[in-house]
């Protein structure tokens, strides 16, 4: 493990990518003392479509509302969004993959069905027709990206598990009287710890940009409460005569999954097998 | 009284690809209250395979008890039979086993500590303060010289011998009436061997704890043992007190496996090799599964499959008794 760490710490890239998710969280908890403005907060008289100012950062919507605040509050939907999906999925993944891996059999065979089955569906597809059934809130929107982001965890999940299970440890501790479930949760799951919070760094970035990208379609978060994606849609009619509405959380989106995904690769290098003593 | 292990024509097959192999073939064999059995034998002749039956930890998936029993205890309990909640009761805390590579037998990411007092919890619901002092004269027990430190440490910082040490240590936590040692000391460097062994003997010898050595070293289990079983083939082919066996062997396996060990003193000399390769003996149908590459071999050894007879000096052999009588070496 220590070994793993100073990997990570060389890894600079990683590292700021660190510090700057960091920044970004402390950022949209704190929002209220960055920005003295009310993200809903309308100027409709002649507060429009203001350009980036001293008294406005990044500027004014078409009704008002200040682009810095909105980005910061909006900042808290898609990151709690990204972090509840994400540790959903990761759950779930890990789950399925350690009862494949570790039981086989039957359950094996069906559970890897079901992952090849949903694998092969464009997940973006898959999620509009599972919003377009209900009424959109929050909490369907970390469901049902949570439901759809499992697949990838449980296919590493269970590759470690049968690898792990034919360990002599496992037998070792099947010779001390160990039962499944305390073999599989106790002494094969943390050592899958390693490529579990791995996916669930990536998988935290990809949630992000996909929930930005339904909100821009209008089925995500629903107004007034803002996303950046929904921000994005916002702003792309009047992206000829007023830029700033669209791109500010359009860069948003991508430094924060940049950044997820620095982290991620990051780790995955310092977790990486080879370099463990 | 009945023997504290007994197994009776134990068979074992693994299914591999469509295949069967036959890895154990009517094998019995007794483990007495406080004995030290060893089994000996080449690799691949199925001494795992017939210790890992008796804890039923076969590869779930491909390997399969075919017939047999294997009785335990003061009331013969059928091991095969049992429930796996009431075997998983026996695994640990009256039968404990320790494996060849104390190098992967330890969990990587917990502590000894916590692999330790698991033990404990599990088999006698200590916890706390209770394990940890007893984990502690544990292995202090097992000759570790600092085992507060020891219990902290995750495997990877431990030595070999240390870890075998440790896994001793647990093994031993809940004083099992039977040790199944699998190769204890192979991947360890001589020296260390040798520490390791003593220790097991001590142990064994302290709480009158019966043993089922396995090992391909005839030496070890001449120092160790009192009784040895050879086996070829998934089969035993000659058993009886080490002082015998080893001494006056009767089958030209065991002769030749003593001829394969090397003389002290010889620099490395005296080890003659046993041609050729250990057979699916089931597959060789009616004939001695050693007689390819047995050197005193007839032709009705080709014919018949040899039972096992007693042989002078007590024990059995499984040899056509005209050659055995014959041919000293
Ligand atoms: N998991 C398995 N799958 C298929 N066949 C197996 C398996 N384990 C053992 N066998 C078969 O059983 C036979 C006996 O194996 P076993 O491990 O008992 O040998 P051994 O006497 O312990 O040898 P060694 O000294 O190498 O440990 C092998 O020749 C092999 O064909
Ligand atoms: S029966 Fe024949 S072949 Fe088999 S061990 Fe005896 S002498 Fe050799
Ligand atoms: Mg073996």
């Amino acid at each position: 493990m220590s070994r793993a760490t100073v990997n990570f710490a060389h890894s600079r890239l990683a590292a700021a990518g660190g510090i700057a998710i960091l920044l970004l969280v402390l950022a949209s908890l704190f929002a209220p003392l960055l920005t003295p403005h009310d993200p809903d907060r309308q100027h409709l008289d002649g507060g429009i479509y203001l350009p980036p100012s001293v008294d406005h950062p990044l500027g004014t919507d078409k009704f008002g509302r200040d682009i810095f605040s909105r980005i910061l509050y909006g900042g808290r939907v898609s990151l709690a969004i990204g972090f509840f999906a994400a540790a959903m999925s990761v759950t779930l993944g890990t789950l399925a993959g350690a009862t494949a891996g570790y039981f086989r059999g039957v359950g094996e065979g069906v559970i890897m069905r079901v992952v090849d089955v949903l694998l092969a569906f464009p997940r973006l597809i898959l999620l509009l027709a599972l919003v377009a059934l209900f009424h959109p809130s929050l909490v369907l929107l970390v469901v049902v990206l949570g439901l759809t982001g499992w697949m990838g965890t449980a296919r590493i999940v269970r590759g470690e598990v049968l690898s792990l299970r034919e360990r002599e440890f496992i037998l070792a501790g099947r010779a001390l009287g160990f039962r499944a479930p305390r073999i599989l949760f106790r002494h094969i799951l943390p050592n899958v710890l390693g490529p579990v919070i791995v996916a669930a760094t990536l998988s935290i970035g990809n949630t992000i940009l996909i929930e930005a990208s339904l909100s821009f379609l209008g089925l995500g978060v629903q107004p007034p409460m803002a996303s950046w994606g929904s921000m994005i849609n916002d702003g792309k009619e009047a992206l000829t005569h007023a830029w700033w509405i669209a791109t500010f959380p359009g860069l948003a989106v991508l430094v924060t999954v940049s950044c997820f995904n620095l982290v991620g690769d990051g780790m995955r290098d310092a977790f990486d097998p080879r370099f463990e003593p | 009284m009945p023997p504290l292990l007994d197994i009776e024509d134990l068979e074992v097959s693994f299914d591999v690809r469509g295949e069967t192999i036959h890895a154990v073939d009517t094998v019995s064999l007794t483990v007495g209250e406080g004995e030290v059995v060893g089994l000996v034998g080449e690799s691949g002749c199925g001494k795992s395979v017939t210790t890992l039956s008796v804890l039923r930890l076969l590869p779930r998936r491909t390997g399969r008890i075919t017939g047999g029993a294997i009785r335990f205890g003061d009331d013969g309990i059928d091991l095969l039979a049992l429930p796996e909640k009431e075997m998983n009761r026996i695994r640990g805390a009256k039968i404990s086993m320790v494996f060849q590579e104390p190098m992967t037998a330890l969990n990587p990411v917990l502590t000894c500590a916590s692999q330790l007092d698991e033990v404990y919890r599990l088999h006698r619901g200590w916890k706390g303060a209770t394990a940890r002092a007893a984990s502690i004269d544990l292995l202090a027990e097992v000759g570790i010289a600092d085992p507060v430190a020891t219990r902290r440490s995750y495997p990877h910082q431990l030595s070999g011998g240390m870890r075998q040490r440790v896994l001793l240590a647990m093994a031993l936590a809940c004083r099992p009436r039977l040790l199944i040692a699998d190769e204890p000391t192979t991947a360890l460097d001589a020296t260390i061997q040798a520490r390791i062994l003593s220790l097991l003997s001590d142990v064994q010898r302290r709480h009158r704890m019966a043993l089922l050595l396995i090992s391909h070293d005839l030496g070890v289990v001449g120092a160790l043992a009192d009784r040895v079983a050879v086996m070829y083939a998934g089969e035993i082919v000659e058993e009886g007190p080490v002082s015998d066996v080893l001494v006056t062997p009767r089958h030209p396996y065991t002769r030749a496996l003593l001829r394969a060990l090397p003389v002290p003193g010889a620099g490395g000399g005296g080890m003659e090799p046993i041609e050729g390769n250990v057979p699916d003996g089931k597959a060789a149908g009616a004939m001695c599964r050693f007689a390819p590459r047995c050197t005193v071999a007839r032709s009705e050894c080709f014919r018949g499959h040899p039972v096992l007879l007693g042989r002078p000096g007590g024990g059995l052999c499984r040899c056509i008794p005209g050659v055995m009588n014959g041919d000293r070496r």
